[in-house]
């Protein structure tokens, strides 16, 4: 009963395109692809970067991402894992980028939405820093 | 250079300056890309030796930082531990005056005040802490060194793994003998818990990173001769030789510095790019307006409209140049103060195709708008220098003749202009839209009267891009003027040209209106008011009525602010409700997803505190402990500050059993039956955990216990049995689990203490969601909610009604007296995705409710927009004040006495505002600052009342208190409570506040301060998470010897956001109110300036009018006061002096007349007598020689024609002689022979001398009596003879003629007079004669001399009587006479 709830996903066919879609943004942040990552993203995305959260809309996540690649130039994106949630996808994987010595965490949430998965959240993590 | 460029260009022309100087901007570029090839090619050899350099001036750089940081610290160690009154107290505290030093040194403390990050503290030789000021660290290494208090020491203050600060200690002395010491602290690292716009990791490695732009990492253990890993490094030691620390700095790659050099040279090539850019668009602008010579005017203006679309897109081509060279933002980069205004993070569009990527190019871009208007209005107000305006354009509309074509093109020319202004504000529109939706700055806040840096420069550049759009606006109006002009006559009437006019207007505006239906009206109303502002200023502007520097005074340019404030704000406004709906959208589809991320978070928190519990032993233990643990772990956890929420949490042990347990709600389960279901859900839980490899805490969201469709969240987190968490699990050697659940309750309860927002990490329904309430009914019921402002179980009828017609509803409600929007939305069961579940709970409805916008909000924000607009101004009216000095119109010759009041009521209303604006916000802060202080008070009486109430006997507060838990208190009294003995803080029910470093362990030191020395029973202290400010309520619970034993505090953290949002709304309703109030006043200022200058103004056109000879009466003014009786004495003044003005005309008229009838009458009369003499003589020679030859025919025939020859002359000799005789008359008057005279006979003897002149029967209706007056005969009689030979003159062609005279005798004021009419009924005289009828030479005869009736009033007036007439055209005219009799 609680299992039924639990991993209750929108459509079939939405389960086989999401493993699509992941493998599509894991390639644009491979490339450092802007267009290509908000292709397929909701109207407002939910972006971290390091530590400001923010929902934005298209236009602005559009600068938002182009500004991070410049200053993060992608060499290498590693999806570590994506499972299912309750009503949608969650992935991470570690960004390689050309001076870092460490890679950045990176989530993705995506969601089924009007009949198509839309990427809702993307979270940019440093690696914790202690003393 | 530019001199001689200028030089240049002013001997050789200004094609070959310009050309010569893109050559050598042209050649600078040419050459910095030459030296970076140059620079680039030989960098590789170089590359390892400037690695080197630029990680050696990084540590350099890191070291003299942080000797600095030593410095300030060593300067504050030593201000206090060299005072005299530190000295002297420790003295005392030596000499066993504990009370009274302590006191001393707590006042001395604090009196230094907090300084952020700094921490200072006061301790005995012990070392034992006396006074302290700012945060407390745990003790360091110093005091057990050997050398301690000898000397200054430094040291490094560790607390965990959450802080770390650099520690000074400086020994206080008297002479040899140490007294006590002094520690200053300066925190270097701050881990926060979470990250908010309140919260925020601290770490000096972070600074100094940004600083040396290079990979920065300080190692606080690594303090050995060697360093503990690869890499340059330096040790950070203090003051006194101690290692305190080792900071690495990571080399440079190679690519860097080759990127660093290249991006070097290309910011200078830019800049030269930039240079040539606007170098030649100066050359274009000055070949745009080249004058050209012998050309006329008109044709020279032609010349330059033909030029400036080359110029207008050569300005935009450029602006899209820098764009693509990423000007100015690529010198604003790191530090650079302008940094944040190109951080997409804050404002980034792609409308516009980059033209407001970021808040600065947006407001470059609006600069670029002004300076592209300004340049089309500058060659529109040019164009037409001649023939004026008005009267042309007059002729070409109203003409009577229409030409065939006219209409069409006035028409086409209306239409074209509306629909260009229409297209231009739709631009602006745009632009202020996308500004807003793609942007991540709060719009929507009510801090106060400005808003944040960012929200100004936004508000700044769609104020000059409304600038611009009023400014093209007039520049079209005005061409399309020009175009009007030089076109032929365009309509037959003024009805129709205005007709056609409107119609051309209404077209484009209707078309619009048609297409976007009412979304469009704001922009409609904006494009209507721009276009009529537009035209009106093309008119006035045209007519020379407004000038540039008129619009560069002060209050002109305030006014200008607030008409383009007022111009925007509906664009605004549109973008803003757009901004909020989309949140409110947004809101409504995460609610949608059913995540409350408050329970997630509060959740993980609980799982993640409880690794720091030795859970692993306790498992091991009985049942009893394990479910005190359980309890301790949730009360005083955000979770259980979670409202409307079953809380629960179980201990599993690694076999799954539940071994204790903790819940927060009243359960009706027995402990058997929780058993079960816990541990069904527990195992599902555990699959899932395996499953999915999770590391760390497991939270998801399951299918309700009371309800399935109501889910609850769940959380999982293992017990490591010795290792870490996740290795636990790997390993499998984990000791048990901790479970934790959150089911949404269908009533809320009360019980619980309010959540803080500040708490919560960034996204967690932060700022943006704060003003919302989300709700979620199932069956028309209230399932959950978020927020406070849905106060009903059920979903009104009609919004369930409308609802089954349509998925989404927007709906104004009106819920006690208070407005909300509110959005609702209704989710289908395939989008929600429920497999399971009854039927008829599949559709949901999602509900987002806020407040409305009121009228005092819509001000408030009018007011910031103009308050944004008045910083525009200032630099705009300093600019004015300079060119108007430059042009000698300061200081102004003269003053309006409009203007001048004006501006004092102007200046009144601002200084009003502004000095009620402060007060008001004194009066607010104040207010809001003593309601707190109440509302602690008042909290903290509470907590002592109910400590009161659990009382044994006569057992004190502070009794109670120390034998009850401080959750249990805290649930009681539904508040946070820190409890401190003595400044220690010894509970809290809130200890992960304590445990993330959050909450001080003790007491602020002027609590200390208040409650222990000057004995106040209650007192309160500003105090702050992070950035966030709240307050903090103390009370002292004192002993039986009054001394205080306890200390409760209650702070406002939860409570807090809430009352800054009162504060918020009632500063805005001031500042709303105040813009009321300044437009009231201004508005009133205009009113009663132009009622005040009105008069004043007539008064001075009618003095002007006077001093030029021009005798006008002021009109009217409907004025009650002094002015309008000065206006009225003016006018009476006026009209005496325009009578005196008219009688002195009349008598110097007369007397030239006079003299001249003089010289006329002798100047005829003299040879007329000689010529009368010679005539008659000649007669007397003819009759002699008649008589001597009377036989000769030819003498009888010569007889008759000298006879009728000289009867003729004769008769024109006499002719000559009367009219001589009457200019005679009118010129002397003959001297008089002054008599007593009856009136009547001499009119009686008139009428018979006249009687036989004229066929006219002349009727006599005189007065029966005498009417003995004294004048001379002949010229009475005169009089008398003149009127008649006047009425029968008028009578001459008249069919019926009839003349009567009559005269009366009439008393007045007890002077008796003779009234005297004669009546005719002649023809009349007409309205336009009537001013000159008596003037001399004045006759509508073509004979006459015109002097009759002249001679007649001049002959009244000489007797001191009157004359007047009364006449009708047509009918007749009757001529009076008074004349005062004898006495």
């Amino acid at each position: 009963m609680v299992m039924a709830a639990l991993f209750a996903v929108p459509h079939s066919i939405a389960q086989n395109a999401v493993s699509g879609i992941v493998l599509k943004l894991e390639d644009a942040l491979e490339r450092g692809d802007v267009e290509a990552l908000l292709d397929h993203a909701s109207k407002r995305i939910g972006i971290t970067i390091f530590d400001a959260n923010r929902y934005y809309s298209q236009g602005q996540a559009r600068y938002v991402l182009k500004t991070f690649f410049e200053r993060y130039p992608p060499s290498r994106f590693v999806l570590r894992d994506y499972y299912k949630t309750r009503n949608g996808w969650f992935a991470e994987g570690d960004y390689w980028y050309r001076r870092g010595k460490r890679p950045l965490r990176i989530y993705l949430r995506l969601r089924w939405w009007q009949d198509r998965w839309e990427l809702r959240e993307l979270l940019i993590e440093k690696p914790p820093s202690r003393p | 250079m530019i001199r001689n460029l200028k030089e240049h260009i002013s001997k050789r022309g200004p094609v070959r300056g310009y050309l010569l100087g893109a050559v050598i901007l042209g050649g600078l570029i040419a050459l910095t890309w030459g030296m970076r090839a140059w620079h680039l090619s030989r960098l590789p050899a170089s590359v390892e030796e400037r690695r080197e350099a630029a990680t050696r001036l990084a540590l350099a750089r890191v070291s003299r930082d942080f000797a600095e940081l030593q410095g300030e610290l060593l300067a504050l160690a030593h201000d206090v531990a060299e005072d005299p009154e530190v000295a002297r107290s420790l003295r005392r505290l030596r000499s066993g005056e504990e009370f009274a030093a302590r006191e001393a040194l707590v006042r001395y403390m604090a009196s230094l005040g907090e300084r952020p990050n700094l921490g200072v503290e006061l301790y005995d030789p012990t070392p034992r802490l006396i006074a302290w000021n700012g945060f407390s660290m745990p003790p360091d290494d110093a005091p057990s060194a050997a050398r301690f208090l000898d000397q200054v020491q430094t040291a490094l203050a560790r607390d965990g793994d959450k802080r770390v600060a650099l520690v000074v200690w400086w020994p206080v002395r008297e002479g040899t003998r140490v007294l006590g010491a002094v520690r200053a602290m300066r925190l270097l690292y701050f881990d926060a818990p979470v990250r908010n716009r309140y919260l925020r990791d601290f770490s000096v490695e972070e600074e100094w990173t940004r600083q040396v732009h290079l990979p920065v990492q300080v190692i606080y253990d690594d303090v050995g001769v060697e360093p503990g890993r690869p890499g340059p490094s330096r040790l950070l030691q203090g003051t006194d030789g101690a290692a305190l620390a080792r900071v690495y700095v990571a080399p440079p790659t190679p690519e860097d510095i080759i990127a660093e050099v290249r991006t070097r040279f290309d910011d200078v090539t830019v800049f030269w790019g930039t240079l040539l850019g606007f170098w030649l668009l100066a050359g274009l602008w000055r070949w745009s307006r080249a004058p050209s010579p012998g050309r006329p005017a008109q044709a020279a203006t032609g010349r330059e409209w033909g030029r400036f679309p080359v110029v207008a897109g050569a300005w935009i081509a450029l602006r899209f140049g820098l764009l693509a060279m990423n000007v100015p933002a690529r010198w604003q980069t790191g530090k650079s103060p302008f940094a944040p205004l190109f951080d997409p993070q804050h404002l980034a569009s792609t409308f516009g195709g980059g033209l407001m990527r970021s808040t600065g190019d947006l407001f470059v871009t609006a600069l670029f708008a002004v300076v592209l208007a300004w340049a089309l209005t500058d060659i529109a107000l040019r164009t037409p220098a001649a023939p004026p305006v008005r009267p042309r354009l007059r002729d070409r509309v109203f003409r009577e003749r229409a030409e065939r074509g006219g209409t069409a093109r006035l028409f086409l020319l209306a239409a074209l202009v509306t629909a260009l202004i229409l297209g231009l504000t739709m631009g602006l529109a745009l632009f202020t839209k996308h500004a807003i939706l793609d942007s991540t700055l709060n719009y929507f806040a009510r801090t106060g009267l400005l808003p944040e840096n960012l929200v100004l420069l936004v508000y700044g550049a769609l104020l000059f891009m409304t600038f611009a759009l009023v400014l093209s606006s007039v520049g079209l109006v005005r061409l399309a003027m020009v175009l009007l002009r030089q076109s032929g006559p365009i309509a037959g009437s003024v009805r129709r040209g205005v007709f056609v006019t409107v119609v051309g207007i209404a077209l484009p505006l209707a078309a619009l209106y048609l297409i976007g239906g009412t979304s469009q009206r704001s922009l409609l109303l904006v494009a209507l008011a721009v276009l009529g502002i537009g035209g009106g200023a093309a008119v006035f502007v045209g007519l020379g009525r407004v000038s540039v520097t008129s619009m560069l005074t002060l209050r002109s340019v305030l006014f200008q602010a607030f008409v383009l404030a007022v111009l925007l704000y509906p664009l605004v406004y549109e973008g803003l409700d757009a901004q909020r709906r989309a949140w409110m959208q947004d809101a409504a589809e995460t609610f949608e997803e059913g995540d409350d991320p408050r329970v997630r978070f509060a959740i993980e928190e609980v799982l993640r505190e409880a690794q720091r519990y030795d859970l692993a032993s306790a498992l091991e233990q009985e049942t009893g402990r394990l479910d005190s643990l359980a309890r301790t772990l949730l009360q005083g956890s955000l979770l259980a500050s979670l409202g409307g929420y079953e809380v629960g949490l179980t201990l599993f042990d690694r076999e799954g059993r539940p071994r204790g347990r903790h819940l927060l709600s009243r359960q009706t389960l027995g402990r058997n039956a929780l058993d079960a279901v816990d541990a069904q859900e527990f195992e599902l839980l555990r699959q899932m955990y395996n499953e999915v490899e999770a590391e760390g805490p497991l939270i998801e969201r399951v299918t309700g216990r009371r309800r399935r469709d109501r889910l609850q969240y769940i959380g999982l987190a293992p017990i490591p049995a010795d290792e870490g968490a996740v290795e636990a699990e790997r390993s499998g050697s984990i000791a048990g689990w901790i479970f934790v659940r959150a089911e949404p309750q269908p009533q809320f309860q009360e019980e619980h203490t309010p959540f803080p927002q500040v708490l919560l990490p960034e996204g967690y329904y932060g700022n943006e969601y704060a003003d919302l309430a989300l709700a979620e009914f199932r069956k028309g019921v209230l399932v959950r909610s978020l927020g406070r402002n849905f106060g009903r179980y059920r979903l009104p009828g009609e919004v369930a009604d409308a609802l089954e017609r349509t998925p989404t509803l927007w709906r104004e409600e009106t819920i006690r007296e208070q407005r909300y929007l509110t959005y609702y939305v209704r989710i289908r069961a395939e989008e929600a995705a429920y497999a399971e579940g009854p039927p008829g709970v599949r559709t949901r409805i999602v509900a987002v409710r806020t407040a409305s916008i009121n009228t005092f909000d819509h001000l408030y924000y009018l007011l910031r927009l103009t308050v944004a607009g008045l910083f525009l101004a200032l630099p705009v009216y300093l600019f004015g004040l300079y060119w108007r000095w430059r042009s000698g119109l300061i200081p102004a010759p003269r003053v309006r006495f409009r203007d001048k009041v004006l501006n004092a009521f102007f200046a009144v209303g601002i200084i009003t505002a502004a000095a009620m604006g402060f007060a008001g916000l004194q009066v607010v802060s104040g207010e809001n600052e003593r309601a707190i202080q109440s509302w602690l008070q008042q909290h903290l009486e509470r907590v002592e009342e109910t400590l009161a109430r659990q009382a044994r006997g006569d057992e004190l507060p502070y009794r109670v208190l120390a034998r009850t838990h401080v959750d249990s208190l805290a649930l009681l009294v539904g508040l946070d409570l820190n409890i401190y003995q003595d400044a220690r803080l010894v509970a809290t029910s809130r200890p992960q506040l304590l445990q993330d470093r959050l909450l001080d362990p003790r007491l602020p030191v002027t609590a200390y301060r208040d409650l222990y020395f000057d004995g106040f029973r209650f007192t309160f202290t500003e105090e702050e998470v992070g950035t966030f400010t709240f307050t903090a309520g103390f009370r002292a619970l004192a002993d039986e010897q009054g001394a205080p034993r306890y200390v409760i505090s209650v702070p406002t953290l939860p409570e807090q956001e809430r009352i800054e949002e009162e504060r918020a709304r009632t500063v805005a309703y001031l500042f709303g109110a105040l813009l009321l109030l300044v437009l009231v006043v201004v508005l009133t200022a205009g009113l009663l300036a132009n009622a005040l200058a009105r008069p004043i103004a007539r008064l001075r056109e009618g003095l002007e009018a006077v001093a030029q000879g021009r005798f006008e009466r002021i009109r009217p003014i409907a004025s009650r006061d002094e002015i309008g009786e000065l206006v009225e004495t003016f006018n009476a003044m006026q009209e005496q002096l325009a009578e005196s003005r008219r009688k002195l005309a009349t008598q110097e008229r007369q007397l030239a007349w006079s003299e001249m009838a003089r010289q006329v009458a002798h100047e005829i009369k003299n040879p007329l007598t000689p010529m009368k003499l010679s005539v008659q003589h000649l007669r007397r020679a003819y009759e002699d020689l008649l008589a001597e030859d009377s036989d000769s025919r030819k003498l009888e025939r010569f007889r008759g024609i000298f006879e009728r020859i000289t009867g003729t002359l004769f008769e024109q000799v006499n002719a000559l002689k009367r009219i001589a005789d009457e200019f005679s008359t009118f010129a002397r008057m003959p001297t008089r022979m002054m008599e007593p005279l009856d009136l009547n006979a001499v009119i009686r003897e008139a009428v018979d001398l006249m009687q036989a002149e004229g066929d006219v029967e002349i009727r006599m209706d005189l007065y029966p009596e005498p009417l003995v007056l004294e004048a001379d005969r002949e010229e009475l009689r005169r009089i008398f003879i003149n009127l008649i030979k006047n009425a029968f003159q008028a009578m001459a062609f008249s069919p019926t003629r009839r003349l009567e005279i009559a005269s009366e005798r009439q008393v007045e004021e007890g002077r008796a007079y003779a009234y005297v009419t004669v009546t005719d009924t002649g023809v009349g005289i007409p309205p336009d004669l009537h001013s000159r009828i008596f003037e001399p030479n004045f006759s509508t005869k073509t004979s006459g001399t015109g002097l009759g009736l002249a001679i007649v009033k001049k002959s009244v007036e000489t007797l001191n009587g009157k004359i007047g007439f009364v006449t009708e055209v047509g009918l007749g005219t009757t001529f009076w006479v008074r004349l005062p009799l004898k006495d």
